[in-house]
């Protein structure tokens, strides 16, 4: 392990991207108050990718797998965990260059390390998304994601924006040497002189965590409220109100992949949902992009 | 001569979208040059390179400008209607003053002198290139900035030199391209390069760590391995050059690095190792000499400077080992259920809505095999065919097999292995582990009885229960990878020397799926696609598209793709000697005169015996009537009949050179035609050789 003094903590990972992005003509938001399964759920990217105003925002996005949870055991497995998300439209045109700056204010120099664009086109099937880019790994580890979106609920970008997504918690055990997430430093308060670790703040809710998910979730309230949801997502936009008809399609999402996790649905049943979700999930972009113009 | 030289700068293209894209890239330079006759030598040549960032295109033996050329162009007749004249007049560009009279043919006409200047051949390629860059046709590309341009990635920039001058390219910035003179070094060097021409260009790219030769690039990690290799007393695999190539294929400038597999996982079976390394990292494994797997293996990294080798290597081991960690956790997990304790757990997965589970299909797999082998006559033991079929499927219920798809079959393989199922022999096993293959064109063919009839049972399941529930591909999309089983069915009938007959057998096996409705179903359909698959893979073998077309003709139907392949095989040899030559001549020679003479009169299909005259027309026929008997009597044996149908030449050459056929008797006429027109007929049993170029 690095020195513990000067090793970079989650919260300055963190601290530095906000603070690069901002200077790079970026407007930090917050996340969405909601559970989503990736940061491309936030609507200001979901749906603000679509139409023609440009728009340069990043935030850090709390995200939810219910069915990755391994019960805080697994030393690289968790069902929350976290993204910082960029996304810039219209694309910039030294974007890739910009992008390697980025990962240098995190100490991660491409000049010291294999930074590799390893092809990885990157498709949404409930979001009806889709965009061709790379998976940027660092040494052989996954570090980010970069893409150049093309579609989203089915609906062609123009013009098209680039989304950058760091996984936090990756980037986090590369840039500390740390072998369990749950060994990332957080933060090192240095007056105290005490170190917060990732595990003092989430171990305990990986466990709760995980038995809901997989054991405890109630799955006749989850497929009523997958179907509430549905319903109120439609009424939503027959009054012309996309972004909360988008929410609860967030929402929707949601309850499927707990009810997934619980392990409550087949394969074709599974297709079926994820259909449905797309379906929704189009109206509301269609309906969004009709008030944008 | 002139220099002419390209860079075509994008960010990271995927490795298999470079080498197609550069092709056609260069093809269509090479037309342009052609069509405007701008090459100043006849072996004029293009020499082209590629990285993952770069298309590079050189060629040093251009002329400057066209040569200018006069014409005489004919124009209306002089009584034509003016519109007609006046049209012609504008097209050439002249006054009405400068047009000629002249006689032709009985009749007096316009003619105009055109004068063509010759241009600029660097004006008519700039003038090309937006059309060549815009016609590219990518296997999948995106838009970034304009909103219907696309390439494989964002394209940053491009140049033009010629005659080391910068051509500028004016039309770039509609698509928000540069059209900077100069060049960029390796991302790591970070650097202007200005040069004057190729040479230049190269030497300065290489001093700032780009190879731009792809094959340099593989040469390089080759002799860095060989050396480690020496030293270590290991091997690479010859099957691992495909690897090497896509390594090259995604570096400007490879550094070598040497990791090692932590002992603790040496003892996972070989086959999971080797599919995380290659499919996950793309590392390249390395093999003792006794073809086991050694634990050092190979990292191609980007340029890094030797002082960060180790760091490097060491994180990347790291990455590695995580891999590992958890195919060893399930590797451990699945061998604690018995794997015939998996079979209620197949039901539980599904293959497809309409055809039920996994369950179902391997009963099906069951069925079909059986009767494979009662039709093939295969000596194999049914009790181990029965076992390796209902095992088959069972390792799709592992963790193992959902964390590392690409293995299915092998696990199944391995465990069973492992656990010493009752009854099991090593080719039940090796069975499970080669169900899959071939899964593509590099895939070796299962060879053992039982590998192929378990392979051959599941792909002809799962291709006519899709043609069953009408799930065909179409042009652009083929989600469960029928296309691809319909190759494998055909290379494992080839390979092992398979006589089947495909159609009958087909319906023999539809009743097993006890589908409704399927009255929309026929197996003519399915035969035609796997004819259409059979063409392709004829034209990978032998490369030849036109000997291919020759054989298919629209008459072609039959489902014995064996006998199909030898007869195909016998003409492809046939053509290359000089006999078949002969015969693609001759045949020319009669279509011609049979088409000709058919437009003015009908050609009947019967010789009138009674209306031979000369010597050489008795000879020929006779030589037909024998040639149609031997082909009647020889059905396979595909060499005997193409040298009957060489023995044709004679008599033939003969035929044209003693026997008028435009003789003024139209009955006398007619028959000859219809002795050139029997001729044809008999060589288009075998093959259409018209199609055939020479």
């Amino acid at each position: 392990m690095v020195s513990k003094k000067n090793v970079l903590s989650f919260q300055d990972i963190i601290f530095n991207l906000q603070s690069f992005w901002s200077k790079n003509n970026c407007t930090i938001v917050q996340p969405i108050d909601l559970q989503v399964g990736a940061g491309t759920f936030h609507p200001l990217t979901a749906l603000g990718v679509l139409g023609k105003k440009s728009r340069n925002i990043a935030y850090v996005q709390p995200t939810r797998r219910p069915a990755d949870g391994r019960y805080g055991k697994n030393p690289n497995r968790l069902q929350h965990y976290y993204q910082f998300q960029v996304l810039l439209k219209p694309t910039p045109k030294n974007i890739q260059s910009i992008f390697l700056r980025s990962l240098k204010a995190i100490e991660i120099d491409h000049k010291k390390n294999n930074i590799e664009f390893k092809e990885d086109d990157w498709e949404s099937p409930t979001l009806g998304a889709s965009g061709l880019g790379w998976e940027i790994r660092c040494n052989g580890m996954e570090i980010s994601q970069y893409t150049y979106l093309q579609q989203i609920g089915g609906i062609d970008c123009d013009p098209v924006s680039v989304e950058i997504t760091y996984g936090l918690e990756r980037l986090a055990m590369f840039i500390q040497k740390v072998n369990n997430v749950f060994d990332i430093i957080w933060n090192i308060n240095k007056k105290e002189n005490k170190v917060i670790k990732y595990r003092d703040i989430y171990l305990e809710s990986e466990k709760q965590f995980s038995k809901y998910n997989f054991e405890y979730a109630n799955t006749d309230y989850l497929f009523k409220s997958f179907e509430f949801m549905e319903s109120e997502c439609k009424d939503l936009l027959k009054n012309n109100l996309p972004l909360p008809a988008f929410e609860n399609c967030i929402k929707a999402s949601h309850y499927f992949n707990i009810l997934d996790s619980r392990g409550v649905i087949g394969v074709a049943q599974r297709q079926s949902y994820i259909l449905k979700i797309r379906t929704l999930v189009k109206s509301c972009c269609e309906s969004w992009i009709k008030q944008e113009s | 001569m002139s220099e002419l030289f390209i860079e075509v700068l994008s960010e990271e293209i995927p490795y298999w979208l470079q080498k197609n894209i550069v092709e056609q890239f260069k093809t269509k330079l090479h037309d342009v040059i052609i069509e405007n006759q701008l090459s100043g030598s006849e072996t004029f040549n293009i020499n082209f390179h590629f990285t993952p960032l770069r298309l590079i295109f050189f060629c040093d033996n251009l002329i400057n400008e066209q040569k200018s050329s006069t014409e005489i162009i004919k124009g209306p007749a002089v009584d034509a209607p003016d519109t007609a004249i006046e049209g012609f007049i504008k097209n050439i560009g002249i006054s009405k003053k400068e047009l000629k009279k002249k006689d032709f043919k009985k009749k007096t006409y316009y003619f105009a002198k055109h004068e063509k200047i010759g241009r600029k051949s660097e004006d008519i390629i700039k003038e090309n290139l937006e059309k060549i860059i815009r016609s590219l046709n990518w296997q999948k590309s995106m838009r970034w900035s304009h909103s219907s341009f696309r390439w494989g990635r964002p394209l940053k920039n491009i140049f033009f030199y010629f005659d080391s001058k910068n051509i500028p390219l004016n039309f770039l910035e509609n698509y928000s391209v540069d059209n900077n003179p100069f060049t960029i070094s390796h991302k790591k060097v970070d650097k202007e390069l200005r040069f004057k021409n190729f040479n230049q260009y190269k030497k300065k790219l290489l001093n700032s760590k780009v190879i731009i030769e792809h094959q340099k690039r593989e040469e390089k990690i080759k002799k860095e391995i060989s050396r480690f290799c020496q030293s270590k007393k290991i091997l690479l695999k010859n099957e691992h050059n495909n690897l090497i190539s896509l390594n090259a294929g995604l570096v400007e400038f490879p550094s070598i690095l040497f990791g090692k597999i932590h002992k603790d996982f040496m003892s996972l079976p070989q086959e999971i190792l080797e599919a995380v390394m290659i499919n996950d990292q793309n590392f390249i494994p390395l093999f003792n000499k006794n073809n086991n797997l050694s634990s050092y293996f190979v990292i191609v990294s980007d340029y890094i400077k030797k002082e960060f080798y180790k760091k490097i290597t060491e994180d990347n081991e790291k990455v590695l080992q995580a891999r590992f960690a958890d195919a060893s956790f399930y590797w451990k997990n699945d061998l604690k259920i018995k794997f015939e304790e998996r079979l209620s757990l197949l039901s539980d997965i599904q293959f497809h809505e309409k055809l039920g589970s996994f369950k179902d299909k391997e009963k099906r797999i069951e069925s079909i095999a059986q009767v494979l082998v009662e039709t093939l006559k295969v000596k194999c033991n049914s009790t181990e065919l029965l076992l390796a079929a209902k095992l088959s499927k069972l390792d799709l219920t592992t963790g193992l097999v959902r964390e590392f798809p690409e293995l299915q079959g092998i696990i199944g393989g391995y465990i069973a292995e492992k656990q010493k199922i009752k009854d099991a022999s090593k080719n039940v096993y090796l069975a499970l582990k080669e169900q899959y293959l071939p899964k593509g064109p590099l895939d070796l063919c299962p060879k053992n009885d039982l590998s192929y009839i378990l392979s051959l049972s599941d792909k002809l399941d799962t291709l006519l229960g899709f043609f069953l529930i009408a799930e065909i591909p179409s042009a652009s999309k083929d989600p469960y990878a029928l296309r691809r089983a319909a190759l494998g069915i055909l290379r494992i009938i080839i390979e092992n020397n398979l006589k089947i007959k495909l159609e009958p057998f087909l319906k023999e096996i539809v009743h097993i799926y006890n589908l409704p409705n399927i009255s929309n179903f026929k197996v003519k359909d399915l035969i035609i696609f796997l004819t259409e698959r059979f063409k392709f893979l004829l034209k990978s073998i032998t490369k030849k598209q036109d000997v291919v077309n020759s054989f298919f003709t629209h008459k072609t139907y039959n489902s014995n793709f064996l006998i199909l392949y030898k007869k195909f095989l016998a003409l492809n040899e046939f053509i290359k000697k000089g006999e078949g030559k002969k015969i693609i001549e001759l045949n020319k020679r009669a279509l011609n005169i049979v088409t000709i003479e058919g437009k003015k009169m009908h050609i009947k299909n019967s010789i009138d015996t009674a209306l031979l005259k000369e010597k050489q027309e008795f000879i020929l026929v006779e030589k037909l009537n024998q040639i149609e008997n031997i082909i009647k009597f020889e059905q396979e044996n595909f060499q005997n009949i193409l040298n009957e149908i060489s023995s044709l030449h004679l008599p033939l050459n003969n035929f044209f050179d003693n026997v008028m056929v435009n003789v003024n008797d139209l009955k006398i006429k007619s028959n000859r035609l219809s002795i050139l027109k029997r001729v044809l007929d008999t060589l288009k049993t075998y093959a259409d050789f018209s199609k055939i170029q020479k």
